[in-house]
């Protein structure tokens, strides 16, 4: 906040307040009416947590925007839903809460604190994991895995076909 | 330039040593041969294969990364059957992925993340297995269009081409069965899209779909029956098709580029034992070493990310392999089409792109031969490849096929360009629809002039030698630049010869006593004439320059004066 | 030695003459060109040749001992980064044994095996005139011999005998799958079927969701469903805005105090419609991109489904749980032939 320019997607860009201000802030908002209050580290931290639990809870309400393990995906009307690589446990935990945008609402009636701590401990172990198969290729998904197969496969393989078949080199 | 016959192709010892046929073949090697030639006689069938002349040029070789690639998959498959467990029972997970800890799921997701993590070796023989058949997929569209760019499907070909045609349809259904085994969120989720296109067929859909999969979706028998189609039924097809392919391959001899020394009737390259053996075999050492190296260093269909299949839950960015990408893209382009009447519904919005669309691409590609064969009249043999730019017309329609596979493969991604690439969602949709009906046409116009003006180029060049870059001054002050003739062979490997002829002349409509003529009215020969209408081109004639114009007296004064300079 | 030294300083192709060829007819196929690269020219130049080959051989077979070692060295099942280490060691020395195999035996045949061009003749595929009279000739001969071309009655038996051959292979398959029936109409919803969290099978109470927010709701716990009737049954329950929802003429008790419940299930291929944008209210299918619009009874707004997904009648019950009044009204998820 405030928006960079008027388009569909809210684009992060560097903070125009300090932590002091934007504290400031909220306690003004708060006072305004009710609402979540920020959440303390008890809340959002995930000791403990079900890990795959968390992953089932993703997988039903989180991943068909966020994509499978938080990469992000496209959204109608010109909007994506971003990439959580760069969200740590307290973002996460503010965003279910209050649905930042066009996300949804996911009050803590509806996903208990014990089961965002799950969602929450799963994003980040997910993130966390290396790639055991190696290079991850943003874990997008069969068509960079194509892209490779057709570039660093077939024009390799085609280049060592040039190899076998050139003209041999003359004498003299 | 003469064909040597008769003599001892080595005659001389060179410091390579090679030197074939110049001693005798020793006791043991004769009589191991004698033993198998008295059982089977095979002394006349090694003499006259060993010696057989196979081609040398790079673009012979994608059929053979095709071929390879197979090797490759039936070896890491076979080490994946060893382990792989084909059940739907539920089972709760307790191996040593973390994420997924106690989390339930069907005993072939379970028994994939042990292939994947506690098996040594099994994560690898999982990576090669998935990257070797993109490979072979790739290699055979590959291979399939030079095979189609260069003409090798004419007669005595063309049972081969339909072999091949088969080959790749099959290696599509075996892929998307095997890709769908593990049972994990993204293949299951292409199950769920194949059962939604079964139901589309109109009158028998819910039949198909019902006895396909056993049932409602998703059905107890699936990944079972994947199972035993993916590790036998189709490997059997493939394995039988690709040995006739071979064999044919083997009869006919291999087609050669144009080239000097080559004609329609010979073949000039190595011969198979020792040469082509090891050229050949080091390729499957390279294809082999390719795959390994994918499966070592890039990571594919990682399943552990996607989570087990649920039908409630899936992930934003979900696409198929690419051999199956297009179809989706189709899915995704096609306008909401639906027909209700009489209580019966027909979903044109699944049956166009699912199954209309595939059905017409692929039919094309089997029958294109025919077509041309049947439009041209041709019952010749051919066995000199043609080169793309001689033939226009059927370049610009290979072009067009393959940006009609290009927009559908992309449009299959059209989400992940949109987040990429920043561009909304919808307007992407819409782009790859406009792109689908307007871009083809054009790129097959444009391919044609560019047909055209390289041959225009290649005559310019035979008949009148390329530009050296000498200038030189005439007695008459008139300052010209040198141009020397081509070597020979460069202008035989343009293959002029073999360029697209005009259309043959008809007989006109009414003859001189007024009689039609039968073909005029025949609409199977209309139908033939306007499609002629895109195979023949009139005949591209060689441009004058200024020199052909020139008296004769000049013209001699000028070749005094430059011969000598072009070398 | 003499011709070999003056090979050294011949043009790049020499063509033998025929003068010198050997009056026995050679075994191998006749030569166009007798190539002469520096490996045939310069004994030295063909030593370092093989030497290079020897060592691409060399790697080769330090890769198959690093392959042996990598899988004693690294258990997969320890962590996940010991998964990295154990599938990239493995797979580069695989590598490495394959690449070095390819590159020698490649670098052997194109450095000293002879590159000479040789030529083969084609001598047509075809048969001689005669030979395929003769082979006509045999088929009809073997034909008559057969005795069907007179023989009406063996051959009317014959074709009905085959004929119906074709069907017991159709016939025993009946059993691949159930008749459709009714079974593509119907779902486990009805009267009173409870709406439970998926995840978890708790009823999900009035309040439970804020504005703006949709949960994946189901009739029964997930484990008392088969898998065939836990696919059809995924319902969202969405909270719009107060006043916000437009009935469908009719259906003006289907929702509860701005609480509508739609199939989960996409009418185009059936995949989940999982992605609600709470500011605009569509539901979006990430699959095909198919979008509904949740206040207009999920009518289509764009993408290849045709039709809106079906609404299921909910209430609340006396204890404050969400409840279906009924099943759906119509079938669930893909159209097919006989929806209606």
């Amino acid at each position: 906040m405030p928006l960079k320019q008027q388009e569909a997607q809210a684009v992060r860009k560097p903070n125009r307040y300090t932590d002091e201000q934007i504290a400031d802030l909220a306690a003004y908002v708060a006072s305004l009416g009710p609402g979540p209050a920020v959440p303390g580290k008890d809340q959002y931290t995930p000791s403990g947590a079900d890990i795959g639990f968390g992953g089932n809870l993703f997988r039903t309400n989180c991943s068909s925007c966020h994509n499978f393990v938080g990469a992000g995906g496209a959204l109608a009307d010109g909007k994506d839903a971003p990439s959580l690589r760069n969200a740590t446990d307290k973002e996460i935990y503010e965003a279910m809460l209050t649905g930042p945008g066009t996300m949804p609402v996911f009050s803590n009636n509806q996903l208990t604190e014990k089961e965002k701590q799950d969602i929450i401990a799963y994003v980040q172990d997910v993130k966390a994991e290396p790639d055991p198969g190696g290079a991850g290729l943003g874990r997008s998904g069969a068509v960079a895995e194509g892209l490779v197969g057709f570039l660093g496969g077939i024009v390799v393989l085609a280049g060592v076909a040039m190899w076998i078949g050139a003209r041999a080199k003359r004498a003299g | 330039m003469t064909t040597i016959r008769g003599a001892r192709p080595s005659n001389a010892p060179t410091a390579t040593g090679g030197t074939t046929g110049a001693r005798p073949a020793p006791t043991a090697v004769k009589n191991a041969l004698r033993e198998i030639d008295e059982r089977f006689g095979t002394a006349r069938f090694l003499k006259r294969n060993l010696n057989k002349v196979f081609p040398d040029h790079w673009s012979f070789m994608l059929g053979e990364i095709a071929l390879y690639s197979f090797v490759i998959l039936l070896l890491t498959g076979t080490f994946l059957t060893l382990f792989f467990r084909p059940g739907t029972n539920e089972v709760v997970y307790h191996g040593a992925y973390v994420p997924l800890q106690n989390v339930k799921m069907t005993e072939a997701f379970e028994s994939t993340l042990r292939l994947s993590f506690d098996i040594r070796g099994g994560l690898l023989m999982r990576q090669i297995h998935h990257w070797a058949a993109l490979v072979f997929m790739a290699a055979i569209v590959c291979h399939m269009c030079r095979i189609f760019f260069t003409g090798a499907f004419r007669k005595p070909r063309e049972t081969n081409w339909l072999i091949g045609f088969t080959l790749m349809t099959l290696g599509i259904f075996e892929g998307f069965c095997g890709y769908s085994l593990p049972d994990d969120l993204l293949s299951g989720t292409g199950l769920r899209i194949a059962y939604g296109v079964a139901e589309s067929i109109p009158i028998v859909g819910s039949y198909v779909a019902m006895f396909a999969f056993g049932g409602q979706f998703p059905g107890p028998d699936l990944i079972p029956r994947l199972y035993i189609v993916h590790v036998l039924l189709i490997p059997g097809i493939l394995l039988a098709l690709i040995t006739a392919h071979m064999l044919i391959m083997w009869h006919q001899k291999h087609t050669q580029w144009p080239d000097a020394h080559r004609t329609n009737d010979n073949v000039v390259g190595a011969p198979f034992y020792p040469a082509f053996m090891a050229k050949t075999g080091g390729f499957f050492f390279a294809v082999f070493a390719a795959v390994a190296l994918l499966g070592a260093v890039v990571q594919i269909n990682p399943v552990w990310l996607y989570g087990p299949y649920n039908p409630a839950q899936v992930g934003a960015g979900s696409q198929p392999d690419f051999y199956i990408g297009w179809l989706e893209g189709t899915l995704r382009m096609m306008p909401n089409w639906e027909n209700n009447f009489l209580g019966h519904t027909i979903s044109w919005n699944v049956l166009v792109p699912a199954v209309v669309v595939p059905g017409v691409f692929f039919t094309l590609i089997a029958i294109y031969p025919a077509i041309e064969a049947w439009v041209t009249k041709d019952r010749g043999q051919h066995n000199i490849c043609d080169r793309p730019r001689n033939k226009p017309g059927r370049t610009a329609f290979g072009a067009m096929m393959i940006a009609y596979f290009a927009i559908m493969l992309l449009a299959g991604g059209n989400d992940l360009i949109a987040v990429h690439f920043h561009i909304s969602l919808y307007a992407t949709t819409w782009i790859f629809r406009v792109a689908f009906i307007v871009l083809p046409p054009i790129v097959f116009w444009v391919t044609r002039r560019v047909c055209l003006g390289l041959q225009r180029r290649d005559l310019h060049s035979a008949h009148h030698g390329y530009e050296t870059g000498r200038i030189v001054m005439l007695p008459n002050g008139e300052f010209i630049e040198v141009e020397a003739a081509l070597p020979p062979q460069q202008i035989a490997r343009m293959g002029l010869e073999y360029r697209q002829r005009s259309a043959p002349q008809l007989p006109p409509a009414v003859d001189q006593h007024g009689v039609r003529s039968p073909a005029s009215n025949s609409p199977i020969e209309k139908v033939r004439g306007a499609l002629g209408g895109f195979i023949y081109e009139p005949e591209v004639g060689i441009e004058p320059t200024h020199l052909d114009e020139e008296s004769e007296h000049d013209a001699q004064e000028r070749h005094e004066i430059t011969s000598g300079l072009g070398d | 030695m003499s011709e070999h030294n003056s090979e050294k300083h011949a043009p790049a192709s020499v063509l033998a003459a025929a003068s010198h060829a050997s009056e026995e007819e050679s075994v191998r196929p006749p030569l166009i060109e007798r190539v002469i690269r520096p490996q045939d020219a310069d004994p030295k130049r063909a030593r370092r040749s093989e030497r290079m080959i020897a060592l691409f051989f060399l790697l080769s077979a330090v890769g198959t001992i690093g392959f042996i070692a990598a899988y004693v060295a690294y258990h997969p099942s320890n962590s996940t980064s010991e998964t990295q280490s154990s599938n990239v060691w493995l797979g580069a020395s695989l590598a490495l044994t394959l690449a070095g195999l390819a590159a020698g035996i490649i670098g052997w045949v194109r450095w000293l095996m002879p590159a000479h061009e040789t030529v083969q003749e084609r001598h047509g595929l075809a048969s001689s005139e005669d030979e395929l009279t003769d082979a006509a000739q045999v088929v009809m001969t073997g034909f008559d011999e057969t005795a069907l071309p007179r023989r009406s009655l063996l051959k009317r038996s014959l074709g009905l005998s085959l004929g119906l051959l074709a069907l017991p292979p159709i016939v025993i398959l009946r059993d691949l799958g159930p008749l459709p029936e009714k079974k593509l109409r119907t779902t486990l919803w009805e009267k009173n079927s409870p709406l439970l969290n998926a995840e978890t099978g708790k009823p999900v109470k009035l309040g439970d969701l804020a504005v703006g927010s949709f949960t994946t709701v189901v009739p029964k716990p997930v484990d008392d469903m088969t898998p065939e009737e836990y696919a059809k049954t995924p319902v969202l329950l969405i909270r719009l805005e107060p006043g916000l929802n437009k009935p469908f003429p009719g259906r003006e008790n289907w929702a509860y105090q701005d609480h509508v419940a739609y199939s989960k299930i996409c009418t185009h291929v059936g995949c989940p419609v999982g992605l609600y944008q709470k500011q605009s209210h569509k539901l979006l299918c990430p699959c095909h991109q198919s979008t509904f619009l949740v206040p207009e009874a999920c009518k289509v707004v764009f993408g290849p489904a045709a039709r809106r997904l079906p609404q299921l009648p909910i209430t609340v019950n006396a204890s404050g749980e969400f409840i279906a009044t009924a099943g759906f009204d119509e079938p669930v998820g893909p159209s097919f032939w006989e929806r209606g």
